[in-house]
């Protein structure tokens, strides 16, 4: 049995199969949880040279609104610390570093170290490198400090995540108290008619995919990833479990996108 | 989507903003007093919201409101559009901020030295706007600012004095100023006959007694 997206279970991600083997979904595909991780960070391998054009192409450009606006959300000041968590190519990265400036940082972590190396080339030749630092590592597990971010944004990542729970919890932890978490994913629109128009649309990504990166059946799984994602309530409980306060969501383009938004207790 | 939008229309006025702030020393150091503050602006008519962040020599803007953005801001300005706008257009007496169709919460006093610091700046928006837009386009902007100012005030006083004669002269909606005076005048001449007249009558009666 896989994961529904309107499920809030504790382990959202994972099954057992009649040999006992803990299962999860990669896609509409059931694997076993060890190897997840494995074939997400393939997919990110593959794409990482072409992932900005990519974006660019299958949202119509409107990606940038839309983390434009996220970046609104943060409401980050000079001297804050950031963790642009699956910050991958670094588009987030570079947003912020200017607004936290010299007296700030910003640390771009992600798991993929194909991903990364495109980030990090870019801040190098944006010259973003003075409060940039770039990390690998788990989102399930990270290696920070308690208390250390002012702000945790993690856009487009969470539902390549096998434990989301488990990087929910691991991202309050690291937050400093009032800090906030901003989950830029994927969700499920409001309107039918929306919805539908984004079916058929979506439908497109993996031709797109194999006309520009080669690939077909990474974007087969970007699309299939995106169906299995949990919707906007059921990731409100999650970071509500999580033991984040006073959160909301931001839907945006009629809920193709959700900015959710939670908050460390002080 | 407005408020993505929003956020896309605000941001070529706050790089322009912050390029101006860059290449003019003695407007950044006038700012420096703010640092760190942030002030809301919600206009009600239409409903407009502008957050203002000035931190760092840097001024960031956003279309989204506190709630929104859950941050607390210094001081909060709401009132129509007009109203506010005139804060702007109108010259620094504070009487434009004491508008009682203005509502200022938080600190009242960032309000008006923020006001008193945009006012007496001075500015020469033609130099400032040369390096961007050549001289001609910006000269030749600030002209036909300067220009558009004036035909708004001739037309107003125009339109005001107009108004007033149509009124008065024309449809004779209320009396001319002249009629009035005079017809105060007999009043008072009339009053005087009549305190005349019961102080003769007074006496008549004094005298029959």
């Amino acid at each position: 049995m896989t994961d529904s997206p309107n499920s809030s279970s504790s382990t959202p991600s994972s099954s057992k199969s009649s040999n006992a083997e803990e299962t999860t979904h990669f896609g509409y595909e059931d694997v076993p949880v060890a190897e997840k991780e494995q074939r997400v960070g393939e997919v990110f391998r593959s794409v990482a040279n072409r992932y900005d054009i990519m974006n660019d192409v299958i949202s119509l450009g409107t990606h940038r609104l839309i983390k434009r606006f996220t970046v609104e959300l943060s409401a980050l000041r000079p001297g804050h610390r950031v963790l642009d968590l699956a910050g991958g190519t670094g588009d987030f990265s570079m947003r912020f570093s200017p607004i936290v400036g010299d007296t700030g940082q910003v640390v771009l972590a992600d798991i993929n170290e194909a991903m990364l190396q495109v980030g990090r080339d870019r801040i190098i030749d944006k010259g973003l490198s003075n409060n940039i630092t770039v990390a690998q590592v788990n989102a399930e597990q990270l290696p920070f400090a308690d208390d250390s971010f002012d702000c945790i944004c993690i856009a487009y990542g969470l539902r390549n995540v096998t434990n989301k729970d488990a990087a929910l919890a691991s991202m309050r932890r690291v937050l400093k108290p009032g800090g906030r978490v901003l989950v830029l994913e994927f969700s499920k629109p409001e309107n039918e008619l929306v919805s539908k128009a984004y079916d058929v649309y979506s439908k497109l990504w993996p031709i797109a995919g194999k006309l520009i990166t080669g690939d077909e059946d990474s974007y087969r799984y970007l699309v299939e990833s995106i169906r299995m994602h949990p919707d906007q309530e059921t990731l409100l409980s999650m970071m509500e479990q999580a033991g984040l306060e006073n959160c909301k969501y931001h839907n945006v383009i009629n809920g193709v996108s959700a900015i959710h938004m939670g908050f460390k207790p002080r | 989507m407005n408020q993505l939008l929003g956020s896309l229309a605000l941001w070529p006025i706050e790089q322009l903003l912050n390029q101006l702030l860059k290449a003019d020393p003695h407007v950044a150091r006038r700012l420096s007093v703010f640092d760190d503050k942030i002030i809301e602006i919600a206009a009600v008519t239409p409903t407009l919201n502008l957050l203002i962040m000035i931190s760092a020599g840097r001024v960031k803007l956003s279309p989204l409101d506190s709630d929104t953005l859950v941050i607390e801001p210094d001081a909060r300005i709401s009132g129509a559009a007009l109203d506010l706008l005139e804060l702007l257009t109108t010259p620094g007496s504070g009487r434009a901020l004491a508008n009682p169709a203005l509502t200022i919460s938080g600190d009242a006093q960032l309000i008006q030295d923020i006001y008193h610091s945009i006012h007496s700046l001075d500015l020469d928006w033609s130099d400032l706007l040369a390096p961007f837009l050549g001289d001609i386009v910006s000269h030749g902007a600030e002209r036909a600012v300067d220009e558009t100012r004036q035909w708004a005030n001739e037309a107003g006083l125009n339109l005001r004095h107009g108004v007033n004669d149509y009124i008065k002269e024309e449809t004779e909606l209320f009396p001319h100023p002249e009629q009035i005076n005079e017809f105060e005048s007999s009043l008072d001449q009339l009053r005087l006959r009549i305190d005349r007249l019961q102080a003769r009558s007074q006496a008549l009666l004094t005298s029959l007694d």
